[in-house]
């Protein structure tokens, strides 16, 4: 009877040990996991660093037509004339 | 006369220049092309480049009017063939409107593209001019007040419009009543 007690005793002290061994090592029965298939690199367009194409500015003017108008009519006299030393006589 | 020039000069900014390439890269591919290039600093470096043709001679272009005058012309001509004192012909109020056409030249990558050709109107409207005709030549003896007002544009738009005075002209000296500002002018006139 004692010797029955005994290896049931010992019987469940071994599967309860089993048992706390399978929850630590949960995978040590598992495959290996197989190491996952490379994907396919992904395209990314990668920006090259662009550089900025030389700029160079030149500039002129061209001269164009030139107009006068006076505020008096056309008939009237717009102008006046006389030389200098009539100025100073 | 080589002292006549505007109280402010005419001048363009890099947003005038952006302004104006854009419009000319809707007429232009190549432009639009490598418009995002020409955008910051370089419309900066454009704008540099167009404010120094900007730089305006203001008598050369009033001498273009006045020497349209009837009178002006035939002074010039008499003066050329009979030597004397010189012969001072004066012009009453006047407008001159002058054209020009400020050009600018792009070269991306050694590429050049089609030029930027902007429009300049310059509005010189001068209440009397004295000119001093001597030699087959005439120059700027008086000029009354004048005022000058440039619009730039590029074809229909617009990209600046700038009024400003002349200054460094001596005044009528055929107006009787002084006024304070008049300055006293060194005018180098043999008679």
């Amino acid at each position: 009877m004692l010797i029955a007690g005994v290896l049931i005793g010992l019987g469940l002290g071994a599967l309860l040990t089993r048992r706390l061994f399978m929850k630590r090592q949960p995978t040590a029965d598992v495959e290996p996991p197989v190491p996952a298939r490379p994907e396919p690199a992904e395209i990314v367009a990668v920006p090259v660093a662009e550089t900025a194409p030389e700029i160079r500015f030149a500039a002129r003017l061209d001269v164009g037509e030139t107009t006068i108008e006076f505020a008096a009519p056309s008939d009237a006299d717009e102008t006046t004339m006389e030389h200098s030393r009539e100025l100073h006589e | 006369m080589s002292n006549v020039k505007l109280r402010a000069k005419i001048e363009v900014s890099s947003d005038d220049v952006e302004k104006a390439l854009v419009e000319h890269a809707k007429d232009e591919p190549s432009v639009a092309r490598v418009i995002e290039h020409l955008r910051g600093s370089a419309a900066k470096s454009a704008a540099d480049e167009l404010n120094q043709a900007l730089d305006l001679n203001v008598f050369e272009l009033l001498a273009q009017g006045w020497g349209q005058v009837l009178a002006v012309r035939n002074a010039v001509q008499l003066s050329a063939l009979i030597p004397g004192p010189p012969a001072l012909v004066r012009l009453d109020q006047h407008t001159m409107t002058s054209t020009a056409y400020p050009v600018l030249k792009v070269r991306v990558a050694d590429r050049a593209l089609p030029e930027l050709r902007l429009t300049l109107e310059i509005i010189t409207g001068a209440q009397s001019a004295t000119l001093a005709v001597r030699d087959g030549r005439f120059e700027l003896l008086a000029l009354g007040n004048a005022s000058v007002t440039a619009r730039l544009r590029y074809k229909s738009v617009l990209l600046k419009e700038h009024v400003t005075a002349v200054e460094g002209a001596p005044r009528d000296p055929f107006r009787h009543e002084r006024v304070a500002s008049d300055q006293p002018v060194s005018v180098d006139i043999p008679i």
